[in-house]
């Protein structure tokens, strides 16, 4: 049964394409009377996305770090990659119908913020898709000996700290 | 939360005999990684997780020394990561030089 928070992402994602095709219609429109209210609705609605969206991902992230593996996992993945995508196309629509409206006289309001959202979204869709990338590759170490090593060295403690590791190549330099 | 990050001693060795980097390259790497891993252990934990107990997460790294790239994949143990402390318990490096 999928959980709360993939209901709510999909929900998400499918009310992000559907507002972004109104929002594309509108464009091609382009009735001169309407277009500059709803160029303005929707660049509130896609920059509101960026919130929800940071919610659903520190939400994921904190699962993850409690069970970090399996086929939910990579499911909640792609329905948040999905979502992040859908939330970048709202802000496209949104930036195309500006352009209308501005072509029709209006002065431009909140660009910057569209282009920052766009970016953030942008960012998480990457996030998302690496991670997934990594399920994916089930990547396996060259030497898997000097691993368990490292690890089990690692886990008594015989480590060096941060300091001494950064001044080791910095004494040798010259 | 921000962590203290340690090397075991191999991976270090493993670096500096990496052909092709200088001792400086091998300061800003280290330097590169302490700051990012302190800053977003248990981020890249959650997402780039090795085991089903959560213990261990791959970190990559890249370091360009035109032509070259030193593509790093290290892992970090972050059995006491609850005290703060994450450890850098492996590394190996492949390398590409573009043309």
């Amino acid at each position: 049964m999928p959980t709360l928070l993939e209901d709510l992402v999909k929900e998400s994602s499918a009310s992000n394409r559907r507002f972004a095709d109104r929002v594309a219609e509108e464009a091609a429109q382009g009735n001169r009377g309407e277009v500059i209210q709803s160029a303005r609705q929707a660049a509130d609605r896609a920059i509101s996305r960026v919130p929800e969206a940071e919610d659903f991902w520190n939400e994921a992230l904190a699962a993850f770090r409690e069970e970090p593996t399996g086929a939910h996992v990579e499911s909640l993945l792609r329905l948040l990659l999905n979502s992040f995508e859908s939330s970048r196309q709202l802000v496209q629509s949104a930036r195309a119908l500006w352009e209308v409206a501005i072509d029709v006289g209006a002065s431009p309001e909140r660009l910057q913020q569209l282009e920052q959202a766009e970016r953030r979204f942008e960012e998480l869709a990457s996030e998302a898709k690496r991670a997934l990338e990594h399920r994916a590759a089930k990547w396996q170490p060259a030497d898997p000996t000097r691993l368990a090593q490292g690890l089990q060295t690692a886990r008594e403690g015989k480590t060096i700290k941060a300091d001494e590791a950064r001044s080791r190549f910095r004494q040798t330099k010259s | 939360m921000a962590f203290f990050v340690e090397f075991v001693e191999n991976v270090l060795d493993y670096m500096s005999q990496i052909e092709g980097l200088t001792d400086e390259d091998r300061a800003t790497i280290v330097d590169g990684m302490i700051e990012e891993l302190s800053r977003d252990a248990d981020r890249f934990l959650a997402l780039y997780s090795l085991t089903h107990e959560s213990l261990c997460f791959r970190y990559e790294y890249a370091h360009v020394v035109q032509p070259t790239i030193f593509n790093f994949d290290f892992v970090v143990d972050t059995k006491d990561s609850a005290m703060g402390v994450v450890r850098v318990a492996y590394v190996e490096c492949r390398v590409e030089t573009s043309t």
